[in-house]
C-alpha cells in the first residue's frame, strides 16, 4: 500500500507542477487583469496542495513522526504570510514572481526536509528572518532616492568582503566563507548584489569612455579576486553580469563581443595558470576514469539524474545522499532523481519565468539606474541557475553554485530573497497598470 | 477628458515613477536581446536534460558505482540469464529460510562469462541494470505491490551456445588458458571459457579465499578478456598484413631458410626446433611459421607504418567492447633497435595481446577486414518472453581492405593445407588459421596459441585458444580448437 501511495504521488507531483508552469506562462502573457488574478489563486492552490502532499508523504515515510506535520504547518503559515503581505503592502508587486518564489521555496523545503531534517529547520529559520527583513526592501527602494548616487560605497563593501574572504577559513577547498563569531557567511552571495548596484550607479552617472574604463577595471578586480579564492562560479557570474549590464548601458553590441572574447581569452589563460581551473575542466571532460576520486561527485549526480527517468523514483525513494554536498550544489540532481525529468524541466521553466519577469521590469524602467539593477539581478539569477543545472548534468563544468531558494545555505537564501525583493520593489514603483492601459486607449481614440 | 486629467494628476503626484510610458516604446531592445539569449539557454538545458535521459543515461547508469541499482533488489526479483536456446544459466531461487539467492546450474562451466551477481562481473555486471528492471508495466507492478509481492526483473538472453561452451570447457581440461568462439560476421560470442575456474554457487563462502590467490593462479581472472600474453606466431598475421600492404609484388617474395636468421646489428632468430625450411615463398614462410623469414621481413618494414597498421587494429587502444578488457600493446617505432624489430615481427619482443583481441583480429580477416564488436547480450526480454531490446551487430573498425583480408585468409588456409595447422587437414570442414608458440621465460615452457575460422570461404565461426605453458593431456592449442570446431560442425 505504501508503494502505491508513493507511486501515485509522483504522478500527482508532476501533474501539479506541469499545471503550475502552464499557469505561470499564461499569467505572464495575459493582458486581462481579472484572468490574471484567477490564475494567481489557481497557482497558490496548486502550490499548497503540492506542499501538503510532499509533507504528508514525508510524515508517512518517517514512521508518522509528528514533527513533520508541525514543520509543515509552520511553513504553510510562512508561505501564506508572504503572499498576503505582498498582496496587501505592495499590491503592484509582481504576484507571479511572489508565487514562483514560494513554489521554489516549497520544493526546497520538501527536498531538504527529506535529505536532512535539522538542516531544513535551520534553513527555514534563516528564510523567516530573511523574509521579514526583505519585506522592507520595496519600501526602502521607494523612499531612498540616494541609492543611485552611492556607487563607490557598494564597491568598497563588496571588494572589502571579497578580499577579507581570501583570508577566511577554507571550506571544501575553496575559501568562500567569512566567519564572524557564531555566524559564517558566504560574502560572494551578497557581493554580487552590491556589484550590480555599483555598476548600475556608475553607468547611471555617465557612460563615457573614461567611466567605462574605470568600471571595467573594478569589474576585472572583482573577477580576479574570485578566481584566486577559487570561487569560479561567482567569478563567471560577475563576468557575464558585467558584460550584459555594459551592453544595456552603452547599447553597443561590439563592446560586449569584445568583452566576451577577452573573457574567453582570460579563461584560457586561467586554465593554464590555475590548477583548480584545470581540474574542473578535466573532471568535466571525463569523470569516468576518476570515478573513485575526483570524478565521484559528478558521476553520482549523473546516476541520480539518469536513474530518475520521466517520473522519478518517488519522494525519499532514491539515494541522493550518495552525492557529496547534495543539499547545496546538487539539489537539482536530487530533485530529478526523486521527482523525475518532467518535474525537472518544469523547474527549469519556472526559473526561466522568473528571468522573463525580471527582464520585463527592466525593459520598462525609464531610469537607467533601475533598468540596470533589474538587468543585473536578472542575469545574476538566470546565469546562476544555468551554472548549477548545467553543471549537475555535466552540460558544462561544475562550478559549485547553489540553486536560488532551493539549495541549502543561509547566504544563498538571504541574497536570493533580497534580489527578489528588489525586483518586486521596482514593480511596486510602477504606474498603475489600469491607468496605463486607459491612457493608451484614450490616445488611440484621440488619434481617430 | 476628465479621466486623462486624473491620470496626469496621479502621474504628477508620483515623481518616483520609474516607468517608461508604454506608448512611446513598448520594450527596450537590449533587454529583449538578453531575454532571448536566456530563453535559448534555458530551452537548451531542458532539451539536453531530455536528451540525456533518452540517449546518454542508458549507457552510463549500468556502473558498479551506481548504488541505486542495488536498491531495486528490494522491489524486483533479479531476472534469469539464459543461453541462446533458453537454457537457464543463472536464476534467482528461494532457500528454506525464504531468502533469495542466485543459483548457477552449470557450476564452473560458465563461471567467468556469466560472472558473479555479488561482484557484478561478467554478464551479471553487463546486464545488471536490465536484470533488475521491469518492463515498465505500471499496472502490473502496482498489482504486485498490492499483493505484497516483488515484481519480476527482465531476462537476459545471451549469445552463448551450450553445446559449444561445454565442448570448450571439456577441451581445455585442467589446463590454464582460455577459449573464445565468435560469429565473425556479427560479433556474437558463442563460447567463452577461462581456466582455472571456480564454482559460482560457492562464492558466498569462498570468495575471500579466491581473492587471496596469486594472479598466475587466480580463478577469478577471466583470461579470455583480461589476460595479456605475447602473441607468438599468431602475430605473423599482422606482420604479413603489413608486408603485403607495403609490397604489391609480395608474390615474388623468396627466402632461403637455414634454421635461423642473423641480421647485422641485430640478433640471431632461430626457427622453431631449429628446423631449416629451405627455399620459401610468402605462403610457405607463413604456413611453416618460419621465424627466420618473418624476422627478416620485419627488418624491411616501415616501422611507423607498421605501428599505424597495428594501432588501427586496436593495439595500444582501448577495445571499447563494453567488457572489462585489458589493452594490448605494440611498442615499435622508427627508433627501435634491430633485435626488437626482429622479435616483434615474430610476435615476441614487447608486444602483448589479450585473447579476445586476437580473436577480433582473426575474425576481421574472416569478415572482409571489418572488425565486429563482440557481444554477449543478445536480447533483453520479459519473463514471458516479450522482446524489449535486441542488440544489433556493430562494426568496431575496419582493419584492412577486403582484398588484403582475402590474401591473409588464403595464407591462413595454407597453414592448414601445407603447414603447422596439420590437425585440421582432414577435418570435415575447411578450416583456416594460425598457430603460435609464445615463450615467456628462459625455460622450455611456452604458451600455445591458435586463432582460426571455418569454413574458410564462408566463415561461420572464428576461434581463439590460449594454453598457458605447462599444459598437459593435450597436444597444443590447435588440438583444443579442433575439438571445439568439431563439436560445432559435428
Amino acid at each position: 500500500m505504501r508503494v502505491v501511495f508513493i507511486e501515485l504521488a509522483k504522478y500527482i507531483f508532476a501533474f501539479f507542477i506541469a499545471f503550475y508552469v502552464a499557469a505561470s506562462y499564461y499569467g505572464a502573457s495575459s493582458q486581462n487583469e481579472n484572468i490574471r488574478k484567477k490564475i494567481y489563486i489557481f497557482q497558490n492552490i496548486l502550490m499548497f496542495l503540492f506542499h501538503l502532499l510532499g509533507f504528508l508523504l514525508l510524515y508517512q515515510l518517517n514512521s508518522e513522526d509528528i514533527k513533520y506535520l508541525i514543520f509543515y504547518f509552520a511553513q504553510f503559515i510562512y508561505l501564506f504570510v508572504i503572499i498576503v503581505v505582498y498582496d496587501v503592502l505592495y499590491p503592484k508587486a509582481s504576484r507571479l514572481l511572489v508565487n514562483n518564489m514560494c513554489m521554489l521555496l516549497s520544493i526546497g523545503f520538501i527536498m531538504l526536509a527529506r535529505l536532512d531534517y535539522d538542516k531544513a529547520i535551520r534553513q527555514f529559520a534563516i528564510a523567516i528572518a530573511g523574509t521579514i527583513v526583505t519585506f522592507f526592501i520595496p519600501w526602502i527602494l521607494k523612499k531612498m532616492r540616494c541609492l543611485k548616487s552611492i556607487g563607490w560605497v557598494y564597491c568598497a563593501v563588496s571588494l572589502g568582503v571579497l578580499v577579507a574572504v581570501l583570508f577566511g577559513s577554507a571550506v571544501y577547498g575553496a575559501n568562500l566563507v567569512l566567519t564572524l563569531g557564531p555566524v559564517s557567511i558566504q560574502p560572494s552571495e551578497f557581493a554580487k548584489i552590491l556589484f550590480v548596484m555599483f555598476v548600475a550607479a556608475m553607468f547611471n552617472k555617465a557612460t563615457s569612455i573614461k567611466q567605462i574604463i574605470i568600471v571595467t577595471i573594478i569589474a576585472i578586480v572583482h573577477v580576479v579576486v574570485l578566481v584566486v579564492s577559487k570561487d569560479l562560479g561567482a567569478a563567471l557570474i560577475f563576468f557575464v553580469v558585467y558584460i550584459m549590464m555594459l551592453y544595456v548601458a552603452t547599447k553597443k553590441i561590439g563592446l560586449c563581443v569584445a568583452g566576451l572574447v577577452s573573457g574567453i581569452a582570460a579563461s584560457v589563460l586561467a586554465y593554464f595558470i590555475f590548477g583548480h581551473v584545470r581540474q574542473r575542466v578535466t573532471i568535466w571532460r571525463d569523470p569516468w576514469t576518476t570515478i573513485d576520486t575526483t570524478g565521484y561527485q559528478i558521476c553520482q549526480s549523473l546516476f541520480a539524474i539518469g536513474m530518475g527517468s520521466w517520473f522519478g523514483y518517488g519522494l525519499a525513494q532514491g539515494l541522493p545522499g550518495k552525492i557529496p554536498v547534495v543539499e547545496k550544489d546538487f539539489m537539482f540532481s536530487a530533485i530529478t532523481e526523486e521527482f523525475g525529468i518532467i518535474f525537472a524541466v518544469a523547474l527549469i521553466l519556472i526559473c526561466l519565468n522568473n528571468l522573463i519577469l525580471m527582464m520585463n521590469i527592466a525593459s520598462r524602467c525609464k531610469t537607467l539606474f533601475y533598468r540596470l539593477v533589474a538587468v543585473g539581478l536578472g542575469v545574476t539569477y538566470g546565469f546562476q541557475v544555468f551554472l548549477t543545472v548545467g553543471g549537475a548534468m555535466k552540460m558544462i563544468p561544475m562550478t559549485g553554485v547553489t540553486m536560488p531558494f532551493v539549495s541549502y545555505g543561509g547566504s544563498s537564501m538571504v541574497s536570493s530573497l533580497i534580489m527578489f525583493a528588489l525586483i518586486n520593489g521596482m514593480y511596486n514603483m510602477r504606474q498603475d497598470e489600469g491607468e496605463l492601459n486607459e491612457s493608451a486607449g484614450k490616445s488611440k481614440k484621440n488619434k481617430k | 477628458m476628465n479621466q486623462q486629467e486624473r491620470a496626469r494628476k496621479t502621474k504628477n503626484k508620483k515623481p518616483h515613477d520609474i516607468y517608461e510610458n508604454r506608448r512611446k516604446s513598448l520594450r527596450n531592445h537590449e533587454t529583449n536581446v538578453i531575454s532571448f539569449l536566456f530563453i535559448g539557454l534555458f530551452l537548451t538545458m531542458a532539451i539536453y536534460l531530455v536528451y540525456f535521459n533518452v540517449a546518454v543515461a542508458p549507457k552510463i547508469i549500468n556502473n558498479p558505482y551506481n548504488k541505486m541499482i542495488d536498491t531495486q533488489q528490494d522491489k524486483v526479483v533479479r531476472g534469469n540469464i539464459l543461453a541462446c536456446d533458453g537454457t537457464v544459466l543463472a536464476s534467482t531461487q528461494i532457500n528454506e529460510e525464504g531468502e533469495e539467492y542466485r543459483y548457477y546450474p552449470f557450476s564452473n562451466m560458465y563461471c567467468h562469462v556469466v560472472g558473479l551477481k555479488s561482484e557484478k562481473t561478467g554478464i551479471e555486471g553487463i546486464a545488471n541494470f536490465e536484470l533488475l528492471s521491469t518492463d515498465g508495466n505500471i499496472i502490473k507492478e502496482l498489482g504486485a505491490d498490492l499483493q505484497g509481492k516483488k515484481s519480476r526483473g527482465n531476462d537476459c538472453l545471451t549469445t552463448l551456445v551450450p553445446s559449444l561452451q561445454e565442448a570448450a570447457f571439456q577441451a581445455l581440461g585442467d589446463n590454464k588458458g582460455a577459449v573464445i568462439a565468435m560469429e565473425p560476421s556479427s560479433g556474437k560470442i558463442l563460447a567463452m571459457v577461462s581456466k582455472p575456474d571456480y564454482n559460482p554457487n560457492d562464492a558466498a563462502q569462498k570468495y575471500e579465499e579466491w581473492l587471496s590467490y596469486d594472479s598466475s593462479d587466480s580463478v577469478l581472472l577471466n583470461r579470455a578478456i583480461k589476460g595479456l600474453y605475447a602473441p607468438g606466431s599468431t602475430f605473423k598475421v599482422m606482420t604479413a598484413l603489413e608486408y603485403i600492404r607495403e609490397n604489391n609484388a609480395y608474390g615474388n617474395f623468396s627466402y632461403e631458410c637455414d634454421g635461423s636468421a642473423y641480421v647485422q646489428g641485430g640478433t640471431t632468430i632461430p626457427c622453431f626446433g631449429q628446423t631449416a625450411h629451405g627455399f620459401e615463398n610468402l605462403t610457405d614462410a607463413f604456413s611453416n611459421s618460419c621465424n627466420s623469414a618473418f624476422s627478416t621481413i620485419g627488418c624491411q618494414l616501415d616501422l611507423e607504418k607498421f605501428k599505424k597498421t597495428c594501432e588501427d587494429s586496436l593495439f595500444n587502444q582501448s577495445l571499447k567492447i563494453g567488457m572489462d578488457t585489458s589493452d594490448s600493446s605494440f611498442e615499435l617505432n622508427a627508433n627501435s633497435g634491430i633485435s626488437l624489430v626482429q622479435e616483434t615481427a615474430i610476435g615476441q619482443g614487447k608486444t602483448m595481446i589479450s585473447p579476445i583481441h586476437n580473436l577480433m583480429i582473426i575474425s576481421a580477416i574472416a569478415n572482409e577486414g571489418i572488425m565486429m564488436k563482440p557481444y554477449l547480450v543478445d536480447t533483453i526480454q520479459t519473463s514471458e518472453g516479450t522482446v524489449l531490446k535486441k542488440t544489433q551487430p556493430e562494426s568496431r573498425v575496419q582493419i584492412c581492405t577486403s582484398d588484403e583480408a582475402s590474401t591473409i585468409s588464403d595464407l591462413c588456409r595454407s597453414v592448414v593445407m601445407q603447414g603447422t595447422g596439420n590437425l585440421f587437414r582432414n577435418a570435415s570442414y575447411e578450416a583456416a588459421g594460425k598457430t603460435g608458440t609464445a615463450q615467456y621465460d628462459s625455460s622450455d615452457n611456452a604458451h600455445s596459441w591458435f586463432v582460426g575460422f571455418a569454413p574458410y570461404d564462408n566463415p561461420q565461426i572464428s576461434i581463439c585458444v590460449i594454453l598457458e605453458g605447462g599444459y598437459t593431456k593435450v597436444a597444443n592449442a590447435q588440438q583444443v580448437a579442433k575439438n571445439v570446431l568439431d563439436a560445432f560442425f559435428g
